[in-house]
């Protein structure tokens, strides 16, 4: 940003006052003391920054009413108007390129957000403000000469801070009272007192239960009382109860003693006394039926009559009956077996016919066909056809090796021819040697060549040195004549006077100059003395060096000579001759390569024969080996056939059959075999059948005989004559059987006829005693005695039954006692009057009692509702939620104060330890204005140090007060320059600043300040005409203002014009 | 003979949850009813598994000044059981010591508490034929630092024999070294059945013998002992042989941890849809209980700034938090911890040469060396020293989690855009 000019409408004593076009670089405004330096100064930092108010504004316009005016502005975006009274209302109005209104916001972006503090300590400031030491202390500086090392990736760390502190603020400060944290802490205690107080009430509980005691103990007396009270109605309401049953009692009592009494009556008398006359009556009618069925039984058995003849013969004739059905199923079996004997008796003629006229019945049943003998003509089958297919085998054997070996002989041939082919060859030997050879002779001419190279540049050193050698002196100083040193001693010190009658006279350049001499001359003198000592020591070791290379150069000749003999004799022993070259060193290497392969192929040629000829012998052999094999598996062929002749005839078989043809006649053997096996069994089976028909006939005869029954012919008769003996034998028992149920059945009637009359004895016997027992004649008294005895009993149970309601009523105990005695006294009333009394009483206690429970109840209740009452455990949770928010809240806190710790430690660290930019450009530019007397700027310990030329460290307040005001103008121009390339190029303005500087530095500043407004516009206010000459004098277009004095109201308008160049 | 007895320890009844924050009125309340509700389940659970006997081994209560409520509610749950015939054991420990002030003057029928002055011994008998002994000692004070279990020794009775007692065995840091006694110190009293307390995680130490400690019936706090199904064990004796004791999950709100990878989340509405998912997955598991939960946000995402922001992670947990409290089963969001780290790589930013890097390099100085740490928190922990009562101890592994939190923190606000 750049200011073009300004209008002032009222400042201090400024009005209608306007400036315009100012340029880039540096412009000079030159007036007189009271011009209004000062106030201009004031107004520019007021119109960008707000002017001041109240006791602090010196500057109220004289001559208007109106403080106030406009600044012309120009930025990357355009030209701005800033306009700014006195009103803080309406005070400020920026106006952009396109004449519409800026925001507050656009200016600072403008100003690059530099506050007031930091425009008026760095960009506008006067002589005294240059001279506060401390400007570089504030934080906003700070953070500008750091700019570059306090920013993270994206802001800065003191915006960082100002975050964390926004942010911790409020919950915590360490002397803060209203901070979150003391509060919470306030609300903790609060509650915690709370807790206890609630703590406190539940103590209550204890007393109730103390009172519960009480209560209780009031219940136990009372029920106590009433216990007793109870118990003494209860014995007046016995008393009523029992007096009516005691009365009845006494009144049964007396009719008793009227009945007579029957000493014994004998149990169930009623019960006894029927059931002795209802067994009379009965066995009476028993004795009658009996007497009837026994005569009927008996005329029945004499009509009954059986035959004695068949009841022996009744086991024999069933047996036969039995019988009778097989002998008709072996009658037809018998028929049976005879037609199928028969029939294989013709089959077994016609296999014998089959197999030959000389196989018989006879010859069948003895040859023998097992299965084992079959097996055994399997085996010879086998063996047979085994010798058959080795004898082929054999034969193949024999057929093939022959074939092998004429192959083989095929082979060893053609490789003979391969062979005589390629030729003869040279010795391996001769060819391994060559090679040997030419690998040295390779490795010689190598070594030879290196050698020479080195030779040269051994020689190259060794004339270099030389020549270096004979440059240099002999060794000896070589003083300058006495005179000329004397003379220069004396024109250095007509230079000294010289240089210091200018100095006085204010010529400084030139009595500088006359001084820089003299010390030169004073100088060159003893540099050459002390040069001379060099030299000496210079040439010993140029000697050194070169004796050494000449040692070496004189060790490598000798090498190559004795390299070069060996190289001569192995190039002749190799045929290359005494200098073999290169091309020679190649042919040789291919002639040895073709050796090697001719080598190579006639040795793998002979490996190939010999393998040839191995074969061959091989192929050979194995023909005679084969051979003899079909010669084994010949005879062996030969001596199972004779084998299997000598085992046929042994097993009977006379023709001359294959062991297949044998097989075949087991098989038919064998099936006759089973044939023949057939008819045996049909044969045995017809005998057995025959011999039982017969003996079933015999024994049926016999017992015909017996039982008097005619013979009769054929055996269907005699069946028959079997059957009608069983239906005579069946009939004749039917009629036993009869006889001797009848008989069996009188028997028994005669015995129960005896028993019931014994029966009727015992009951007549059984009614009589009765009678006796019970006092009685007959059955009429009997019943007389019975009535008597009854009634007595009834009363007596009437009688007991009262004993025992009394005595329920009255107990057993001494307490029965008492009562029985009362009752006996009969004082009714006084019973009734007592009770009503107990009742009365019992009453009032019972009144007491529900009092005492009513009491009871309520302190129960209040017991559990201070049991049940949660108010504690709800307040101990709620101190410990709050409790749980401090932490948290605390946490946070102190999470920001540590990021917060780390931020500012950092900073301390970077301000410790960096150079910043800053420091870099002051560094530079101090130097340049203290012409190198000072080399840089550092920090210590918060502050500033130079380093001069000696390196000496030097605090600020040890430079004189110009060279501390140079030190800081050059902090300003590194600040400008940092804070350009940051944030926004702001113009520089000085108020007088020259004031303490010397014509040099003075002229170093300037040159400096023109070398800056280059880059930055600068704006310089001087009372002193001097400093705008000397500007002028670096730059001579400097923009140069006069100011009037009292330049605001009344004075003669500004007069603009170029000064020109004085002296 | 087949039977079953029922053991559980660290009832701490009627005490307030820790670390849970500000809660709705209703969740409130549940939470405050939450370890007398477990008691009535562990009654409920006792009665239907038909046990014998059941063994509380200590810390009924949370502190001496036991809670009325607590004692009453304690009483009636152990009349019931008294009614049916089921016999209670009881031992005192650091929490409950017999000199606590208690409301019941008299025990229920067939309730037996063991006192402090030596090891008692309790026959149990069925049909004349004593089939387990129950041996106990109570805390007499708070703090008992004699090994109580040296004291035990096999009775000469027949059957099961049964050690109760609170203990920390084998010296668990994470609770008071009250009782203090090795494994096999308790092995040498030649017991069949060890039933603890003290130890809020459950534990099987031992099967031969049995040393078990069953963990608190109802979690308390996020941490981690405290997370994750709680409830009591049932044991069951088969001729005479000990059964694997089977877990009963008891507890009525449950404490669990989620963690959620920011790293391939988008924003914080993704976030917020992505932990109600991960909660009701959770839930579900967890047969529908109420849950508190504990989410731990991690990975390197560009959501960090934007949950850093101030407020902004707080809205994102009153937003779980209202979604949470709903009708039925709820789920109360206890917190959100921003674990995660800004969309920065530490490496790159240590090696570019900026102000960042010389913080990253003076923060790897102090973390490699533990007296640094200490002294750099140490420094911002004295500014705190008026509220020592009010703040936990912490830990120099917690000072270091400190540091990585506030240098995400640095990060953040130096290289955010």
């Amino acid at each position: 940003m750049k200011i073009r000019g300004w209008q002032i409408d009222g400042f201090g004593h400024f009005h209608d006052h306007r400036e315009t076009d100012l340029p880039d670089g540096i412009t000079v405004f030159l007036g007189p003391n009271e011009a209004g330096k000062s106030t201009l100064l004031a107004f520019l930092r007021g119109m960008l920054f707000g002017f001041p108010t109240g006791r602090q504004n010196r500057y109220e316009p004289l001559h208007t009413r109106h403080m106030g005016g406009k600044l012309f502005l120009e930025a990357p975006q355009g030209a701005f108007i800033l306009q700014r009274n006195g009103d803080r209302k309406e005070g400020l109005k920026l106006f952009r390129p396109d004449d519409t209104l800026g925001s507050e916001a656009e200016l600072a972006q403008l100003l690059g957000h530099a506050d007031q503090g930091l425009f008026k300590s760095v960009f506008a400031f006067s002589l005294s403000e240059l001279q506060n030491f401390d400007v570089h202390k504030e934080a906003g500086i700070k953070d500008r000469i750091f700019a570059g090392s306090l920013q993270g990736g994206r802001n800065t760390a003191r915006e960082a801070l100002v975050q964390l502190d926004k942010e911790n603020a409020p919950i915590f400060k360490p002397r803060g009272r209203e901070v979150e944290l003391v509060k919470l802490s306030r609300r903790l205690d609060d509650l915690q007192t709370a807790i206890q107080e609630a703590r406190n009430r539940a103590l209550d509980f204890e007393r109730l239960s103390a009172q519960e005691d009480a209560l209780r103990e009031t219940l136990a007396r009372l029920a106590r009382e009433q216990a007793a009270l109870q118990h003494h109605s209860e014995r007046q309401e016995i008393l009523l109860l029992a007096w009516p049953k005691w009365l009845e009692r006494a009144s049964l009592a007396q009719e008793l003693e009227r009945l007579e009494v029957v000493p014994h009556v004998p149990p169930q008398a009623e019960a006894r006394l029927a059931e002795c006359l209802s067994t009379l009556k009965g066995l009476d009618a028993s004795l009658s039926e009996l007497h009837l069925e026994h005569r009927e039984l008996s005329q029945h058995l004499s009509e009954l009559n059986s035959d004695p003849q068949l009841e022996p013969l009744s086991e024999r004739i069933s047996s036969l009956a039995a019988d009778a059905t097989r002998f008709h199923d072996w009658l037809q079996a018998l028929a049976e077996n005879a037609e199928q004997r028969l029939q294989a008796q013709g089959e077994l003629e016609a296999m014998l016919a089959t197999l030959g006229p000389s196989w018989t019945r006879i010859r069948l049943e003895a040859f023998d066909a097992s299965i084992p003998a079959l097996d055994e003509v399997s085996r010879w089958e086998s063996r047979l056809d085994a010798a058959e297919a080795a004898l082929a085998e054999a034969s193949r054997e024999v057929k093939a090796a022959k074939q092998r070996r004429e192959m083989a002989s095929a082979s060893l041939e053609a490789q003979h021819r391969r062979l005589a082919q390629l030729g003869a060859v040279e010795p391996s030997e001769r060819v391994a040697e060559q090679e040997q050879r030419l690998m040295r002779l390779r490795a010689m001419t190598a070594m030879h060549r290196e050698g020479v190279s080195e030779q040269r540049q051994l020689d190259d050193k060794i004339r270099m040195l030389e020549i270096e050698l004979t440059r240099l002196p002999s060794g000896e100083p070589i003083p300058l004549p006495r005179a000329l040193r004397l003379g220069l001693w004396g024109i250095a010190a007509l230079l000294l006077a010289l240089g210091v009658w200018k100095g006085l006279s204010q010529d400084v350049i030139t009595a500088v100059g006359l001084l820089a001499v003299a010390v030169l001359l004073t100088g060159l003198s003893r540099f050459k003395t002390k040069s001379s000592g060099n030299e000496k020591a210079a040439r010993a070791l140029l000697a050194n060096q070169l004796q050494a290379i000449r040692e070496r150069h004189t060790e490598l000749g000798l090498q190559l000579d004795s390299t070069l003999a060996a190289l001569r004799e192995d190039g002749r022993a190799a045929g290359l001759g005494e200098s073999p070259t290169p091309v020679a060193f190649e042919a040789l290497a291919q002639a040895i390569e073709a050796a090697k392969t001719r080598l190579r192929q006639h040795e793998e040629l002979g490996h190939e024969l010999e393998r040839f000829v191995m074969e061959e012998r091989e192929q050979e052999a194995a023909v005679g080996r084969a051979q003899e094999g079909l010669r084994a598996a010949e005879a062996e062929r030969a001596r199972v056939i004779e084998a299997w002749q000598r085992w046929r005839q042994e097993a009977g078989i006379e023709e001359d059959r294959t062991p297949k043809a044998v097989a075949l006649l087991f098989q038919a053997l064998t099936s006759a075999r089973q044939f023949l096996a057939t008819v045996s069994t049909l044969e045995a089976g017809g005998e057995a059948l025959s011999q039982k028909a017969d003996g079933f006939r015999t024994q049926a005869h016999r017992l015909l005989t017996d039982a008097g029954e005619a013979l009769p012919a054929g055996d269907m008769a005699l069946v028959q004559a079997l059957a009608r003996l069983q239906e005579r034998l069946a009939a004749d028992r039917l009629v036993r059987d009869q006889r001797d149920a009848l008989k069996r059945e009188l028997q028994s009637l005669t015995l129960k006829l005896e028993a019931k009359r014994t029966e009727r004895e015992k009951a007549e016997a059984a009614l009589a005693k009765l009678f006796a027992e019970a006092g009685a004649t007959d059955e009429v008294s009997f019943h007389q005695r019975l009535a008597w005895h009854a009634q007595r009993q009834s009363l007596l149970r009437a009688i007991q039954d009262l004993d025992r309601q009394l005595e329920e009523l009255l107990g057993r105990d001494a307490q029965a006692e008492a009562l029985r005695e009362a009752l006996h006294a009969e004082d009714v009333d006084s019973w009734r009057q007592t009770l009503a009394e107990a009742q009365i009483a019992q009453q009032g206690l019972l009144a007491e009692r529900d009092d005492v429970n009513q009491d009871l109840g309520q302190l129960l209740k209040a017991r559990e509702e201070i049991a049940q009452a949660s108010d504690v455990i709800a307040r101990e949770h709620a101190y410990q939620a709050l409790l749980d928010e401090f932490r948290r809240q605390t946490r946070a806190w102190l999470v920001r104060a540590l990021a917060e710790d780390m931020i500012q430690e950092t900073l301390k660290e970077v301000e410790r330890t960096r150079q910043p930019a800053v420091l870099s450009h002051a560094s530079r530019w101090f130097g340049e204005v203290t012409e190198g007397r000072y080399q840089r700027l550092v920090q210590h310990a918060g502050d500033f140090q130079v380093i001069d030329s000696q390196e000496n460290r030097l605090e600020v307040e040890k430079l004189s007060q110009g060279t501390a005001e140079q030190l800081y103008l050059c902090l300003r121009l590194g600040l400008i320059q940092e804070f350009a390339r940051q944030s926004a190029n702001l113009p520089l303005i000085m108020d007088d600043v020259f004031v303490n500087f010397d014509p040099e530095r003075a002229r170093r500043v300037a040159e400096l300040l023109v070398a800056f407004s280059s880059e930055h516009q600068v704006l310089l206010f001087t009372c002193h005409p001097e400093t705008a000459r000397l500007l002028q004098e670096v730059q001579p277009d400097v923009r140069l203002v006069t100011m009037a004095r009292y330049g605001g109201h009344g004075a003669e308008p500004l007069e603009r014009r170029a000064v020109v160049k004085q002296g | 003979m087949r039977y079953t007895f029922v053991h559980a320890a660290d009832l701490h009844l009627d005490t307030p949850f820790h670390g849970i924050g500000q809660v709705s009125p209703r969740i409130g309340d549940a939470l405050r009813d939450a370890s007398l509700d477990a008691f009535d389940a562990l009654i409920a659970l006792t009665i239907r598994v038909e046990a014998r006997f059941l063994l509380l081994a200590g810390d009924l209560y949370d502190g001496i000044n036991r809670g009325i409520r607590a004692q009453h509610r304690f009483l009636r749950g152990l009349e019931r059981l008294g009614a049916r015939g089921i016999k209670t054991f009881i031992v005192h420990g650091n929490h409950d010591p017999l000199s606590g002030w208690s409301a019941i003057k008299h025990w229920p029928e067939g309730v037996h508490v063991f006192g402090a002055e030596a090891v008692e011994s309790h026959p149990l008998q069925h049909d004349g034929e004593t089939y387990a002994t129950v041996h106990g000692i109570s805390y007499g004070q708070a703090a008992v630092k004699e090994n109580l279990s040296l004291r035990f020794r096999r009775g000469p009775e027949p059957g099961l024999q049964i050690g109760l007692l609170h203990a920390n065995i084998g010296q668990n840091g994470d609770h008071a070294p009250y009782s203090p006694a090795s494994l096999d110190d308790l092995k040498r009293a030649g017991l069949d059945y060890w039933a603890l307390g003290h130890i809020h995680r459950r534990q099987v130490l031992s099967r031969a013998p049995w040393v078990v400690y069953p963990g608190n019936l109802q979690g308390r706090s996020p941490k981690s002992s405290e997370m994750g199904p709680k409830g009591a064990l049932v044991v069951t004796v088969d001729g005479g042989r000990l059964q694997e004791p089977r877990f009963e999950p008891l507890d009525r709100i449950r404490f669990v941890s989620l963690e959620v990878d920011l790293s391939t989340l988008v924003d914080v509405s993704s976030l917020q849809r992505t932990l109600m998912e991960a909660a009701e997955k959770q839930q579900a598991e967890d047969g529908g209980r109420h849950l508190i939960i504990r989410a731990t946000l991690k990975g390197r995402s560009a959501l960090y700034t934007e949950l850093r922001h101030p407020g902004r992670l707080d809205e994102l947990l009153d937003v779980l938090r209202q979604e949470g409290d709903r009708p039925g089963t709820f789920l109360w969001w206890e917190d959100l911890r921003n674990d995660a780290a800004p969309n920065l790589e530490r490496e790159k930013l240590l090696l570019q040469g900026s102000f960042t890097s010389e913080l990253l390099r003076l923060q790897n100085e102090r973390l490699a060396d533990p007296a640094s740490v200490e002294r750099f928190v140490g420094n911002r922990l004295e500014q705190l020293s008026r509220f020592k009562s009010l703040l936990p101890p912490m830990s120099e592994i917690e000072h270091e989690a400190l540091l990585r939190e506030a240098e995400a923190l640095a990060l953040d606000l130096l290289e955010k855009d």
